[in-house]
């Protein structure tokens, strides 16, 4: 059979015919052939190949030979000369390029990188989907674990975050932020497989005053090694390595990559800053991407920025094509990442300085601020802040304080806190057990366990009905006995 | 569990005077005893505890056969009947290395997720039970995400299937370094089931997986496990790309089991129209179940299942009995995932007592103790009917299967040949890996796991057929060469839009907005949607009946509503067909050297079909109560085909050449329609997996011609096996045609319409019709018209 199959193929480009195809669809018009740029979204995560699915084809639009040909069909890729945008870059490497940029600073010489690691498992749970407390990852071949550092990649708890000798500090836990690497990826897809490739990275580091930015690109394929040799040696001596959302992409994905050469991963200690972001600015702001924690925290607007959905594409075409005019707006949106993002930790960093007075602005989620406040130890500042955010009506920070106090035998902080929670069905639930467990006032508790179950009623689902009847039941129970 | 009393009760049912007419064959076959061997010496003391405490103390031949073969390095395939204890062939072997070396791994491939489940239970006993250093993953879609991140790190044994293999694993390899490295074993069970569209995918799959493990300096052996088909070893290595030694002896016990052929009565002897298959299979499994006998049903459609198990429930409502205790459901594909686990539950549990169900039930799901099968209407393949009688008895006590003939050519003629039925080797399983479509889609996938060298092939495709398709992909704009590599250079993930399962990924989703709700019910592929949820058309789901309110393909959704009618829809589908290659040829040859009977073609068709009409027939009766108009866009699809050509100076050719005008289109249809429905007792596919068409003159080739095509794009074998097995389709149809009882033609024979040409003339012209067909098929098979005639 196989010796049937070249054939069989060659037919199929000969006539240009696709697998099952629906013939004049009701007006979806004509998917013309597979065009490079411009086929972003649709056709390119379907691969765009009508072999495989088909758009719809009229007979008379099957594809002919040499449509969808193009330029470089040669191998080797050979380009007429250089591409305008490497101009001001130098070439470090066959098919490795890079460039240095400088931006201001704005980090102060020693920073305190436990915020950034802020999260007690609770604190964590509910708030973010990217790191699951609980899950433990066991080492990966090649990770060193012995000192504590946290492998690269690992995707672990958020608190591992900032584990590691780099980051033994001094003696008050501070680092020096000469030490930081911010550090972003583009690549040509955002799935993290195996045909992912990464083929721009900045490296940003405090130096002299000055934040200055290193760029790798990659220019073909076959330059991937030398490229993640210089990626490597830009991110380790003895650096931290800070992205945002690292943790999920860029670092799996830099794993990855050098799997896929052959190369073992090292480790080094990471910090992903999507944390503490979230904590501090998700609700304010209903999201926490970079441009949008940019342009909102930051008050940064970038000119004619291009974006990062149409970057694999302008690094396809001009594979294809030599040269692409947006590639150099694509080089600047990499670096003004990692430029964005060294603000924005230098943000994080001065909120926690001055809680109090940063949560008063209301710049902030008040009660997240609170959460990372207790979860450093600092209880104090973090209560105040909760009780704020629970004085503005904040449920889920009542709630947490209530458990805290409880957890610590206060009772007068706890009556307190109970007594500002505002209505609804686990303000009830919690005011219940407060009753019950605290203040042994069965006669209470029951009547707030009916507030509960009227509110389970409306929506709260079997379970919470079925805790509540069982509460209720127990504490009918209590009353019979006690009278 | 059947004791003396439920034997009793088949006694009585096969005496039952409504049925003991109708039974044409009875084949008892006796219980067996098991056949031991030894456990093997060297067993890892951890591994003999845990088997001593399961009470294992010997092993069935089969067991340590397996054992010996896969230790000693070998591919092996095992092929055993249901309830053989197959598992242990491979656990034993397995679990034995993995204790023996650390780094060791292994994978085990279901073919369906449920199936997965249930192993990874049996096996998490095995090894707890000897608490065991082996940890056992389940990695599928359902699996949450920590446990992924486990299975991928800890996971010696890693259970999935296919579909995730394909989308999941292989194109993120980088995170599984450490299970690739160590990968000493593939484990593939149900094998059988890895044929046609399906299994030439899965050989691709395959392919990507060895290609991968090879990256990381592995090469696992492949332990397959099949029901019984007429070709494990070639199938398997076809699948693996590698020898495999087989293993057929089965040294397990088995209980007493008796197959009986029903023929349902004839209404009309003339016209040869028999009562309704399915109206007989509902008596004879509401007699069993009435006597309390736990009966499975299988029906030949996802339909008919719906049809039959309301009318089975309607016949055994009684308030006041609580329907007898009994309780009825049907089963199928299309059901959500959480339905279909309900019902196997309620099954293994006992809380349902009777299943109607398409072959979806045909694999190893286990569904417990069922004590008779009913077949309703020959299922295709010899080997698709043990595997639904074998539902009956599982655990190896007395079990009955009916087969309920319909009165199509073929059913009827198995029960005319019980000899041929039991006689007879079960089909071969076929798979086309090398299907360009098919072939091109996971080219893609590879590129994206791994660059390609120039030079490089992917499986045994060969380096200029893998070359072929790269520049292919590159025109397309997916891969780039550079370098001597070919790199995958699209932002997409393309297996993401490639289904192993269907012809395209466009499924379309069903929606029931009864009550201005809007809550999925089911899944249908885009093809199917268009024949069968098309406007206004009845959909049974679940026993419950909803009109189609819009089938809206562009955003792949059909909308339903609940309504209660008395009739269903069945679509009238208009095919055209264009020649695009003839790639082999062949001659039906007559012995003796006398000029040829006919000639054949062999390539590729484009094939265009529409469902343009509808016509409403009503429950029961099946009367034709009116039509209805279907507006959807055609369908097109290239595909392998066999065209029988009857050419003048043919022995076929100048039969059809001498005979009138208006009789040619009637001889074609009828001659066609009887090599087709007999077809699939040579090749082992469904009758709807192959699509036919008959033209007098036919526009390429100029001269009479049948074409046999292959109903999944690029075809998946099926022509090809035609090819070589036409010969014996044609005598097998002269001689169902010979020894049919009626006079003018019926649905066991010629059929009775005979096509568009014939218009009314046809009725009364069916006795020539039929005379003409058989002169021609006799002519085909070199029988005078008169052997094997009924007087």
């Amino acid at each position: 059979m196989a010796k049937n199959l070249k054939g069989r193929l060659a037919r199929l480009r000969e006539l240009g015919l696709v697998k099952a195809a629906e013939l004049e669809a009701p007006g979806a018009g004509e998917k013309g052939a597979f065009s490079g740029g411009a086929a972003e979204g649709e056709a390119a995560a379907q691969g765009g190949a009508p072999v495989g699915e088909g758009g719809s084809t009229s007979p008379s639009a099957r594809r002919r030979p040499g449509a969808g040909a193009r330029g470089a069909r040669a191998g080797g890729g050979e380009r007429p000369g250089v591409p305008s945008f490497l101009a001001g870059w130098t070439q470090a490497a066959e098919l490795v390029w890079e460039r240095e940029l400088r931006f201001p600073s704005h980090l102060p010489p020693l920073i305190d990188p436990r915020p950034f690691a802020a999260m007690s498992r609770k604190a964590a749970r509910g708030s973010l989907d990217a790191a699951k407390p609980g899950v433990r990852s066991a080492a990966k071949p090649g990770a060193r674990a012995a000192d504590g550092a946290a492998p690269l990649g690992a995707g672990g708890r958020p608190e591992a975050a900032t584990r590691g000798a780099g980051l033994a500090g001094g003696a008050d836990g501070l680092l020096p932020s000469e030490s930081l690497r911010f550090f972003d990826l583009e690549t040509t897809g955002l799935s993290g497989g195996s045909g992912t490739v990464a083929f721009l990275a900045a490296v940003g580091r405090i130096e002299a005053g000055e934040f200055a930015v290193r760029q790798l690109f990659l220019a073909d394929y076959p330059g991937e090694r030398a490229w993640l040799e210089a990626l490597l040696s830009l991110l380790s001596e003895g650096s931290v390595v800070t992205t945002y959302n690292g943790r999920a992409f860029d670092l799996p994905l830099l794993r990855t990559r050098l799997v896929m050469n052959g190369m073992r991963p090292p480790s080094f200690a990471e910090i992903d800053a999507l944390f503490v972001a979230r904590r501090l600015w998700r609700r304010v702001h209903g999201g926490a991407s970079l441009s949008l924690l940019e342009r909102l925290v930051l008050d940064l607007e970038r000119e004619l920025d291009v974006p990062g959905s149409a970057i694999p594409d302008i690094w396809f075409s001009y594979l294809r094509e030599g040269d692409h005019p947006l590639m150099a707006a694509a080089m600047a949106h990499n670096a003004e990442d990692v430029s964005g993002l060294e603000r924005l930790a230098a943000r994080a960093a001065r909120i926690f300085e001055e809680p109090r007075a940063w949560a008063a602005s209301g710049a902030v989620d008040r009660a997240g601020l609170g959460r990372g406040l207790l979860a450093l130890g600092r209880a104090d500042e973090g209560e105040e802040l909760l009780e704020a955010a629970l004085g503005e009506g904040d449920a889920a920070a009542g709630l947490l304080l209530s458990r805290r106090y409880r957890r610590e035998g206060r009772l007068e902080d706890r009556r307190r806190v109970v007594g500002m929670l505002p209505e609804g069905l686990e303000s009830c639930v919690e005011r219940a057990k407060f009753h019950e467990h605290a203040l042994k006032d069965f006669r209470a508790a029951l009547a707030w366990t009916d507030r509960a179950i009227s509110w389970a009623r409306e929506g709260g689902g079997t379970e919470a009905f079925e805790a509540l009847e069982a509460r209720r039941a127990r504490l009918l129970r209590k009353l019979e006995r006690g009278g | 569990m059947i004791d003396a009393s439920a034997r009793t009760f088949i006694d009585e049912i096969l005496a039952d005077p409504d049925v003991a007419p109708r039974i044409a064959h009875v084949e008892s076959a006796p219980a067996r005893d098991a056949d031991w061997a030894p456990l093997p010496d060297g067993l890892d003391p951890r591994l003999l505890e845990a088997l001593k405490a399961k009470g294992y103390e010997r092993l069935y031949s089969h067991q340590r056969a397996s054992y010996d073969a896969i230790r000693a390095g070998e591919n092996v395939v095992v092929v055993t009947p249901t309830a053989s204890g197959k598992t242990l062939c491979y656990n034993l072997p397995v679990v034995q290395t993995l204790l023996e070396e650390p780094e060791a791994r292994a994978l085990y491939l279901f073919p369906t997720k449920a199936l997965s489940q249930d192993q990874q239970a049996e096996l998490n006993e095995v090894a707890l039970g000897g608490s065991l250093p082996v940890g056992i993953y389940t990695y599928d879609g359902d699996t949450p995400s920590s446990l992924r991140v486990a299975a991928r790190d800890s996971g010696r044994i890693v259970i999935t299937n296919p579909d995730m293999l394909h989308s999941g694993v292989l194109p993120n390899h980088a995170k599984w370094i450490r299970f690739f490295a160590g990968l000493r074993y593939v484990v593939v069970d149900e094998a059988h089931a890895y044929r046609g569209v399906f299994g030439s995918h899965v050989a691709n799959v395959i392919r990507r997986l060895k290609r991968v493990a090879a990256f990381y300096g592995a090469h696992p052996r492949f332990v397959l496990c099949s029901a019984t088909i007429g070709n494990p070893e070639e199938l398997a290595s076809a699948l693996v790309e590698e020898p495999v030694r087989a293993l057929s002896e089965n040294g397990a016990p088995r209980g007493e089991r008796r197959v009986v052929f029903y023929n349902p009565p004839l209404l009309d002897p003339v016209q040869g129209i028999r009562k309704s298959t399915a109206t007989e299979s509902e008596k004879l499994a509401l007699l069993l179940l009435r006597r309390g006998v736990k009966t499975i049903l299988f029906a030949r459609s996802r339909l008919k299942v719906e049809l039959i198990a309301s009318y089975i429930s309607k016949a055994l409502e009684n308030l006041y009995t609580g329907n007898g205790g009994v309780r009825v459901s049907p089963y199928r594909s299309g059901l959500l995932p959480s339905e279909r686990r309900a019902i196997e539950k309620g099954l293994r549990e006992g809380s349902i007592q009777g299943v109607v169900s398409t072959n979806a039930l045909e694999l190893g799901i286990d569904i417990g103790g069922l004590d008779a099968a009913v077949v309703a209407g020959f299922p295709g393949s010899f080997a698709s009917f043990w595997q639904q009688a074998g539902r009956a008895g599982r655990r190896g006590s007395v079990s009955v299967a009916f087969l309920v003939a319909s009165s199509s050519p073929l059913d009827q003629f198995i029960l005319a040949h019980p000899e041929y039925f039991f006689g007879r080797s079960p089909e071969s399983a076929r798979i086309d890996p090398d299907n360009p479509y098919i072939f091109a889609d996971h080219a893609k996938c590879a590129a994206f796991e791994l660059p390609f060298k120039e030079g490089e092939s992917l499986g045994k495709a060969g380096p200029e057929a893998t070359a072929e398709v790269l520049s292919m992909l590159e025109e397309e704009g997916l891969v780039r060469l550079t370098g001597g590599r070919w790199y995958w250079s699209a932002a997409g993930y393309p297996s993401e839009a490639i289904s192993l399962r269907s012809a395209t990924a466009d499924n379309v989703v069903i929606v029931d907005r009864t009550g201005g709700g809007a809550r999925v019910i089911g899944e249908m592929d885009r093809p199917s949607a268009k024949e069968l949820i098309f406007d206004d058309a009845v959909y049974i789901h679940l026993g419950r009946q909803y009109k189609v309110r819009k089938l809206d393909l562009a955003n792949k959704t059909c909308f339903v509503e609940e309504k209660e009618v008395d009739y269903w829809t069945d679509s009238i589908v208009k095919t055209d067909l264009e020649v695009l290659t003839e790639d082999e040829e062949g001659l039906l040859a007559a012995q003796g050297g006398r000029g040829p009977l006919a000639s054949w073609v062999l390539g590729d068709v484009l094939v265009r079909t529409e469902a343009e009409k509808y016509k409403k027939l009503r429950f029961h009766t099946h009367e034709n109560v009116g039509y209805g108009e279907i507006s959807l866009p055609p369908e097109e699809m290239q595909t392998r085909s066999l065209v029988l050509l009857l050419p003048p100076g043919s022995a076929g050719g100048d039969l059809v050449a001498a005979c009138p005008e208006g009789g040619k289109a009637a001889l074609l249809a009828g001659a066609a329609r009887l090599i087709h429905d007999l077809a699939p007792v040579f090749l082992m596919c469904d009758g709807r997996d192959l699509g036919l068409a008959e033209r007098v003159r036919d526009p390429h080739f100029g001269v009479p011609a049948i074409y046999f095509y292959d109903r999944y794009p690029g075809g998946t074998g099926l022509a090809e096996g035609l090819a070589e097995l036409l010969g014996p389709a044609i005598r097998a149809a002269r001689e169902r045609l010979a020894s049919c009882g009626c006079e003018e033609g019926c649905p066991s024979c010629v059929g009775v319409d005979f096509g568009e040409a014939a218009g009314p003339q046809a009725a009364r012209g069916g006795r020539a019709v039929k005379a003409s067909v058989l002169e021609l098929l006799s002519a085909l098979s070199e029988a005078a018209p008169g052997d094997g005639q009924e007087p």
